[in-house]
């Protein structure tokens, strides 16, 4: 075997192990810059920056973001009233849903409700709102309305489906209520629960963006992006830089979810996967 | 123990109608029959896991061995025994000694074998200090070495806490081996259409075979 060939078997091995290792990141990265590159060559071909900017054009726009005050404060404005609104829906979510999952006359109660607001349109229901509350309480409501179904579902799901053989087994040896919601129940629901608010979370941003957006909420990032549309001149690209904020934050919060998750799952081994 | 005028169904389909049966104390009794006949839904009268519609059953404190082993999916071998409310701590770690598995006792579930988690579920049944063990065919798809080894384990431990137990089993062999009685359910409503001691096994295991087989239900 020759010096060249042994060095093209290294080099071989060493892309087979990257590409196994980390094959979908690489796939994932070059599906953005086929993205960037088609998005830049239409840009360019077009010559409309009003109608598409260029994605430079766009990062120096969100690179001009970074440079105001307002950005940090109306940002964390918009990112609290989100999580304002999951969290209340998570817990009223989470509330109702062990009743739903224990009780099946509630559920059957609960079912038109909830079927309604998986189905009224987002926009129409914060129209709604806003005549009832004031402009910068209506994202938080419309972020509870969006998450509150998907949480309830998850947990009355989750109880509904736990495992019958080992609540059997929890009858037999009498096991009391409290270690079969500990080892039994918890267990069953934290994968459900995990992958349903990284659902309910990114669209939470949406609904809230979206309801700032036609509430005019003042310091928020909506307000923000209606104003940059407003802007024929130079508002297209400060609009999708805005845009890139929100689907960031959207991006962040599952990162974070994805950890949280991971940390949980490290605690068990594998055994609640 | 007894079953007195026991009445069970599922829905349309009558299991059990007016069923008389006397378990005795500190012997191991083996249920046969086709399957689908109740033999799983006897055990789950016995342990209350379901009420009967009709009739009595003594209450008594229930170990269970199911087909599989049912451990908690989190909580180590020890704290499984011990989520038992039970068992205490040196109760588990005899019993789990006594099973071969004193030095598994970290080991989650998802990280023990068939048998090593069938084992397990022996030495909770056991360590729940029951005064009625129900067994359901739980050395069922075991491999035949291990299935041998599962029974020696078993006979010890069972001679040691002689607790009155209810086995259901497929195995022919594996009734006549480990039972004093054998019981073979036929026919629907299920009655008991075969009840011998295990004197002569050999004896025994052809009575079963004929009572199983047999186009006829025939009562001794």
């Amino acid at each position: 075997m020759t010096a060249s060939s042994t060095k093209r078997n290294k080099a071989a091995r060493i892309a087979g192990y990257i590409w196994r290792r980390h094959g979908g990141t690489l796939l994932a990265l070059a599906a953005i810059a086929l993205f960037l590159g088609a998005w830049e060559l239409v840009a360019v071909g077009l010559k409309k920056e009003y109608m598409l900017p260029r994605f430079s054009a766009v990062c120096v726009a969100f690179g001009r973001l970074w440079g105001t005050p307002s950005f940090y404060r109306d940002t964390f404005a918009t990112l609290l009233r989100a999580i304002c609104g999951f969290a209340i829906a998570f817990f009223a979510g989470a509330a109702m849903g062990v009743a739903g999952g224990v009780f099946s006359k509630f559920r059957a109660f609960c079912k038109p409700l909830v079927a309604f607001f998986r189905a009224a349109p987002t926009m129409g229901l914060t129209l709604v709102i806003m005549v009832w509350l004031r402009a910068k309480y209506t994202p938080v409501c419309i972020g509870f309305l969006m998450v509150f179904p998907v949480i309830y579902t998850t947990v009355a799901d989750s109880i509904a489906t736990a495992p019958r053989d080992l609540l059997q087994m929890a009858k037999v040896y009498r096991m009391p209520l409290s270690k079969q919601i500990r080892y039994i129940y918890v267990p069953h629901a934290v994968p459900m629960m995990f992958s349903a608010c990284s659902t309910a979370f990114a669209l939470n941003i949406k609904a809230t963006v979206s309801a700032e957006i036609l509430a005019h909420t003042v310091g928020s990032i909506g307000v923000h992006m209606t104003n940059a549309a407003a802007d024929l001149l130079d508002g297209t690209a400060m609009l999708f830089a805005w845009l890139l904020v929100a689907v960031l934050l959207s991006v962040l919060a599952e990162c974070l979810l994805k950890l949280i998750e991971r940390l949980c799952l490290r605690r068990y081994g594998n055994a609640i996967v | 123990m007894r079953l007195s005028d026991l009445g069970f169904a599922y829905g349309d389909k009558v299991i059990f109608d007016h069923l008389h049966l006397t378990l005795e104390e500190g012997a191991i009794t083996a249920v046969l029959g086709d399957s689908g006949v109740g033999k799983t839904t006897l055990l789950h009268l016995l342990a209350g896991i379901v009420p009967p519609d009709y009739g009595r059953i003594d209450k008594r404190n229930v170990g269970y061995m199911f087909q599989e082993p049912r451990l908690l999916p989190t909580l180590d071998v020890l704290h499984n025994l011990l989520a038992v409310p039970s068992i205490d701590e040196a109760g588990a770690k005899r019993w789990l000694e006594a099973v071969g598995l004193g030095d598994s006792l970290k080991l989650l579930p998802h990280q023990l074998s068939g048998g090593m988690a069938q084992r397990v579920s022996m030495a909770r049944a056991f360590a729940a200090e029951c005064d009625l063990l129900l067994m359901d065919e739980p050395f069922r798809g075991l491999d035949l070495s291990l299935q041998a080894k599962l029974h020696e384990v078993f006979a010890a431990l069972w001679r040691e806490a002689n607790t009155t137990t209810v086995m259901v089993t497929h195995d022919v062999d594996e009734a006549v081996a480990l039972a004093g009685r054998v019981l073979v359910l036929r026919g629907s409503p299920a009655s008991v259409v075969y009840d011998g001691t295990v004197a002569d096994k050999e004896v025994a295991r052809a009575a079963v075979r004929a009572a199983l087989t047999s186009p006829v239900p025939i009562l001794r």
